[in-house]
C-alpha cells in the first residue's frame, strides 16, 4: 500500500466505509441564486456596470472601436507614464499591428517565446506598461479573465507598473458564475495558469488603511472595444 | 489572555476592524440578495464534498497528476515537513517565497525549512511584517497584523531593513514592494496554500489581493502547494459559490483582486510559470474530525467572519486564544483537530451569544459545537476540573431537591455577608453585586394567592 | 386562560420584582396564573458549562411542576430559560416517556412578551413611562429563540417612552452564565463597552427581557455610578 492508499483509506474509514466509492456521487443543486444574477441583461447594461464598477475600484476605463483601438492604446500608454511597453503575443494585436503603432511611444516588445525566459522576464520587469487581451470579462466585479500561455506569460500582466486590458464588449458576461461555466466547458483545453483579475493590487494590512499597488500592478486600465 | 485584554491598541484595532468589515460584509450581501440561499448552497456543496471526500480527493489527485503535478500525502505535520524538506533538497533550493497559508503555520513549515538553511520569505504584507518581527503570531486569519500600528511597523522596518521613510501605510508598502520584488524574481521555490482544489481538473485555486499569489505561482521554477485535505470542490461551478461567499464574508468585497487557478506546471512552450508543481495534501487530524460528530466544522472556508462578529474575540484578539485558529472557529475546531488535553480551555472563551452561527457562510453550527465540546469535557472525568465538578454537582443537587432549593434560596439574601472570594470576587471585578431582596417571588406569590390573587 | 408561571431561579431569588410584575400583568390581561412551588431551575448554568447530566433531576422536576396544573400555557419572563425548556425533548431523547413529557412542556412554553403579543394578541397594555430608553436584545432570546419583535411592539405603545438605538446594540452584554465569573475579565470588558455605548446614547432606562442580562448590565451601571434605571419589559409595562 502506498502513502496515497493509506491516506485515502483513513478517509474512507472515517466516513464509515471500507474503500473509496467507485461511482461518481450525485450532487443536487438546491438553488439557482447564482445563475439568476443579472440574468438576461443586455450587452449594454453589462458593459455599463463593468465600466462604472471598474471606475469605483480605481480602474481607468476607455471605450473605443476596433478601428480606433491603436489610437486609444497610444493615449492610454501615454497616460501611464514613460517607459517600455510589453505586449502579449495575441492574434488581435498582431492583426492590428499594435506593436508598430506603439513604437512611437517608446521601446515596445512582444512576449516572444523564441527568446529566453530570462530576457522576456527582464524586459517585463523594466516595462512601464503591459498590454493583454482578456479572454472574457465579468460585469459584476469589473473582472478580466486571463489565460497565460506561450504568447502571454504571467509576467506581461504582473510585472509592469501599469497594465492595460483590452476587452471586446461581447465578451462581457454577468459574473463569476459565467466565468466558471466557461472554464468548465473548456476544461480539456485549460492552460496551466488562469487568472481572474479585478483591478490593481491592494492591501489593508496596515491599520486597515487601503493601499493600492502592493506587489502587482499599481495602475490598471480597461479598454472596452464596443464593436467587437 | 490578560496581556491581550491589557493591549488597548489591539483591542481598539480589532473593534474597528469588526465594525468596518461587518458593515461592508452586510452591505455586500444586501447587494447580492438571498443571503440565506447562498449560505445553504455553499453549505450543501461543502457537506457533499465531506461526505465523499475520498472520492473527490482521488479524482483531484488523478487529474492533478494528469496535468503534470506531483501529489504527495502527509498524515501529520511531521510527514508534511519531511516532504517539504525532500522537495527543497532535491531542487537544491536556497530561497523560497510564500503566499499566505494557515495550513503551513499549522505544520510549522517555516521553522523546519529554516533549520536546513533555506530562506523562506512571507510575501503577504501582514505576514511579512510578522515574520520580520521574529515569531510574532497572526491575530486574525485574514488580516494577520491587525494588532500592529503604523508606528510599530515603521520602527520595525527601520530596525530590520534600514527604512528611512515616513510612517504612512502607502510609503511603507512601497518599500516592502521593492524588497519583495527582488525576492520574487530570485527565489527558487514558490510556496502556496490552497483555498480550494478542483477535483474535476486537478486545479489549485488561490484568492489573493496583493499580487503575491500571482508572483509565487508565476515566476519561481518550482511551486509547492500545501493543502488541508478538506479543501476540495467537485468542479468550477461549485467554486463560483465558494469564491463568491469567501470574498464577501472575509472582507466585504465582491471578489478578491486575484483569483489564480493553476492546473499543473507550465506547458513546454510557456516561458514563465513553474516547471515543477508539487502538491502536499495534509491530514493532521482532519480525518479524526471527519469521523467525529464535529465533521461539519470542516466545511469552513476560512473567511474569518465568525471572528469578526464574535464579542469575545473583540476584546481578546487572535493571540489571546493561544491556539492557531482563534475565535469561534478555533473553539469549535481545535479540540477535535488537535486534542482535548491541550486545547479544552479554548471552549471557555465564549459567552454563547450565537452571533457566529448567523454569519457563517457555510452554516457551521459553531454554537452547538462549542456546547457539545463543553459537554464532552465535563463528562470526561480526566478532562474536567475537579473543582468545577464539585461545584456543579452541588448546584445540581440543590436544584434537584425542592426542599434543598427552598432553604438555599432563603439563605441567599445572607449572601451580602459572604466574603468576596471565588465567584463573588470574580463578579465584583467589573460589577456591583446584586442586592438580594428579603422576600423571594415564591413567598410573594404564596401571600398573593392567600389574599385572593386576581386583582 | 390558565397559565402556569415558570418564574426561573434567578427571578425567584434575585429579581422577584420581575416575577411579581409578570403575574400582575398576566392577571390584568385576564389570565388565571398558577405557580407550582416545586419548580426550581431549568438547569441552564449546568448545561451551558457542559454538565447536562447533573441537571437532569432538576429538569424532570420542572417538567412535572409545570405540567401538573394542566394549564394551557407555560409562561416565563426569560427567553433563555424558555429556550432551555425547548431543548428538553432533545436532552431526553433516550427516554421515550420523558421525551414525550418534555415535548408537551416545550410545545406549551412561551417567553412572556412573545406570549402577550402572539397568543393574547395584545400590544397595548395601557402602560406609561416617561423618558428615553434603550432596549437590550438578549442573545438567546433573539438569536436562538427568535423572539425579536414582540418586546418592541409592546414598548412602542408605552406612553411617554422614547425608544432609542445605540452603538453595538445587538452585541452580547457579556453575561454568558458562568462565563461572567470564569472569564470575569473578558466578561467585564464586554459589559463595560455595552454600558459605555448605552450611556453615550443618553438614556434614562435600559430595558431588557432576560433577568440575567439585566443583572449584569445593572451591576456595571451601579459600578460606574450612572443614572440609568435597568428594567425588565414587564416592569416598564407595569410602572403606572
Amino acid at each position: 500500500m502506498t502513502a496515497r492508499d493509506h491516506f485515502m483509506g483513513r478517509i474512507s474509514r472515517a466516513l464509515g466505509r471500507a474503500e473509496t466509492p467507485a461511482t461518481e456521487p450525485r450532487f443536487a443543486w438546491r438553488h439557482s441564486v447564482h445563475t439568476d444574477v443579472m440574468k438576461e441583461w443586455s450587452p449594454d447594461e453589462l458593459a455599463r456596470v463593468f465600466i462604472e464598477y471598474g471606475e469605483t475600484i480605481g480602474i481607468g476605463v476607455y471605450e473605443t472601436t476596433r478601428e480606433e483601438l491603436n489610437d486609444t492604446l497610444r493615449t492610454a500608454v501615454g497616460e501611464c507614464g514613460p517607459g517600455p511597453v510589453i505586449l502579449a503575443n495575441d492574434p488581435l494585436l498582431s492583426e492590428l499591428c499594435t506593436a508598430d503603432a506603439l513604437e512611437k511611444t517608446g521601446k515596445v516588445r512582444v512576449w516572444n517565446k523564441e527568446d529566453s525566459r530570462e530576457n522576456n522576464i527582464r524586459f517585463a520587469e523594466k516595462a512601464a506598461v503591459g498590454i493583454a487581451v482578456a479572454k472574457m470579462a465579468l460585469s459584476e466585479s469589473a473582472t478580466v479573465l486571463l489565460f497565460s500561455h506561450e504568447g502571454c506569460g504571467h509576467s506581461v500582466t504582473l510585472l509592469p507598473e501599469s497594465v492595460i486590458y483590452i476587452i471586446p464588449k461581447s465578451r462581457i458576461r454577468p459574473r463569476l458564475t459565467q466565468g466558471m461555466q466557461f472554464l468548465r466547458q473548456n476544461k480539456e483545453r485549460l492552460p496551466s495558469s488562469v487568472n481572474f483579475v479585478s483591478g490593481p493590487s491592494a492591501t489593508s494590512d496596515i491599520e486597515l488603511v487601503r493601499v493600492v499597488g502592493v506587489h502587482g500592478p499599481v495602475h490598471v486600465v480597461h479598454i472596452v472595444v464596443n464593436d467587437m | 489572555m490578560k496581556r491581550s485584554l491589557a493591549d488597548s491598541f489591539m483591542r481598539a484595532s480589532i473593534a474597528d476592524a469588526q465594525d468596518l468589515i461587518s458593515r461592508k460584509r452586510e452591505d455586500c450581501y444586501a447587494e447580492l440578495g438571498h443571503f440565506e440561499k447562498w449560505c445553504e448552497q455553499a453549505a450543501d456543496i461543502r457537506s457533499h464534498v465531506l461526505d465523499y471526500l475520498d472520492y473527490y480527493l482521488e479524482q483531484f489527485t488523478n487529474n492533478a497528476e494528469k496535468a503534470g503535478a506531483s501529489v504527495h500525502f502527509a498524515k501529520d505535520d511531521g510527514e508534511a515537513v519531511e516532504l517539504a524538506r525532500t522537495i527543497f533538497l532535491q531542487k537544491k533550493a536556497r530561497k523560497g517565497v510564500k503566499s499566505k497559508s494557515m495550513v503551513t503555520e499549522e505544520i510549522g513549515l517555516n521553522e523546519a525549512l529554516e533549520t536546513m538553511g533555506v530562506e523562506i520569505l512571507e510575501t503577504d504584507l501582514g505576514e511579512y511584517l510578522l515574520q520580520l518581527d521574529g515569531k510574532d503570531k497572526p491575530s486574525h486569519i485574514v488580516i494577520p497584523a491587525l494588532h500592529k500600528n503604523r508606528r510599530h511597523i515603521r520602527e520595525l522596518l527601520a530596525e530590520k531593513k534600514a527604512y528611512t521613510g515616513d510612517e504612512t501605510p502607502e510609503t511603507m508598502t512601497r518599500f516592502v514592494r521593492r524588497i519583495l520584488r527582488e525576492a520574487f524574481l530570485s527565489a527558487d521555490v514558490g510556496v502556496t496554500g490552497c483555498n480550494f482544489a478542483v477535483a474535476e481538473t486537478g486545479t489549485i485555486a488561490l484568492m489573493t489581493n496583493e499580487g503575491n499569489g500571482r508572483f509565487v505561482t508565476g515566476i519561481p521554477k518550482t511551486m509547492v502547494t500545501f493543502m488541508g485535505m478538506e479543501r476540495v470542490v467537485p468542479s468550477f461551478e461549485e467554486l463560483d459559490i465558494l469564491f463568491s461567499m469567501l470574498a464577501r464574508s472575509a472582507v466585504g468585497a465582491r471578489t478578491s483582486i486575484y483569483m489564480s487557478l493553476i492546473t499543473g506546471p507550465r506547458a513546454a512552450t510557456d516561458l514563465d510559470g513553474p516547471e515543477e508543481l508539487h502538491i502536499v495534501v495534509i491530514d493532521n487530524g482532519r480525518s479524526r474530525v471527519l469521523a467525529s460528530p464535529f465533521r461539519d466544522v470542516l466545511r469552513c472556508i476560512r473567511c474569518g467572519a465568525c471572528m469578526l462578529e464574535c464579542p469575545a474575540y473583540r476584546h481578546v484578539g487572535g493571540q489571546g486564544y493561544g491556539v492557531l485558529y482563534p475565535g469561534p472557529l478555533g473553539a469549535a475546531l481545535v479540540p477535535s483537530l488537535a486534542g482535548y488535553d491541550e486545547h479544552k480551555d479554548v471552549t471557555k472563551i465564549c459567552s454563547l451569544c450565537g452571533a457566529c452561527n448567523d454569519v457563517c457562510p457555510v452554516k457551521i453550527p459553531l454554537y452547538e459545537f462549542i456546547l457539545e465540546h463543553r459537554r464532552i469535557i465535563a463528562e470526561d472525568g480526566k478532562l474536567s476540573s475537579r473543582i468545577e465538578d464539585a461545584v456543579f454537582s452541588q448546584y445540581g443537587r440543590v436544584i434537584g431537591n425542592p426542599a434543598c432549593y427552598a432553604s438555599a434560596t432563603r439563605m441567599a439574601r445572607l449572601g451580602k455577608y459572604l466574603p468576596r472570594v471565588g465567584p463573588l470576587k470574580e463578579w465584583a471585578k467589573a460589577r456591583a453585586i446584586p442586592k438580594i431582596p428579603k422576600e423571594r417571588f415564591r413567598d410573594w406569590f404564596a401571600r398573593h394567592s392567600r389574599e385572593g390573587g386576581q386583582s | 386562560m390558565k397559565i402556569s408561571f415558570f418564574v426561573t431561579c434567578l427571578t425567584d431569588t434575585v429579581l422577584p420584582s420581575i416575577g411579581i410584575k409578570s403575574v400582575e400583568l398576566l392577571e390584568k390581561l385576564g389570565c388565571t396564573v398558577f405557580f407550582n412551588p416545586r419548580q426550581t431551575c431549568c438547569g441552564q448554568p449546568l448545561v451551558n458549562s457542559g454538565y447536562r447530566e447533573k441537571a437532569k433531576n432538576s429538569m424532570q422536576m420542572l417538567i412535572d411542576a409545570l405540567l401538573e396544573d394542566d394549564c394551557e400555557y407555560i409562561v416565563a419572563p426569560s427567553g433563555s430559560c424558555v429556550l432551555q425548556v425547548k431543548e428538553f425533548p432533545r436532552f431526553f431523547r433516550e427516554d421515550e416517556i420523558w421525551q414525550s413529557r418534555a415535548k408537551r412542556l416545550a410545545d406549551k412554553s412561551y417567553e412572556i412578551t412573545d406570549f402577550i403579543v402572539n397568543i393574547l394578541h395584545v400590544t397595548d397594555v395601557g402602560a406609561a413611562l416617561n423618558g428615553r430608553a434603550a432596549y437590550h436584545p438578549s442573545c438567546h432570546m433573539s438569536r436562538r429563540l427568535g423572539v425579536k419583535e414582540a418586546p418592541y411592539r409592546l414598548l412602542n405603545n408605552v406612553k411617554g417612552l422614547e425608544l432609542v438605538s445605540f452603538k453595538g446594540q445587538d452585541r452580547c452584554c457579556g453575561f454568558g452564565g458562568t462565563f461572567s465569573v470564569t472569564m470575569a475579565d473578558l466578561s467585564g470588558a464586554m459589559v463595560a463597552e455595552k454600558v459605555r455605548n448605552m450611556a453615550a446614547a443618553g438614556v434614562d432606562y435600559v430595558i431588557g427581557a432576560d433577568g440575567a442580562c439585566l443583572m449584569n448590565i445593572e451591576g456595571r451601571v451601579r459600578r460606574e455610578n450612572l443614572d440609568i434605571k435597568v428594567l425588565h419589559v414587564v416592569e416598564a409595562l407595569m410602572t403606572a
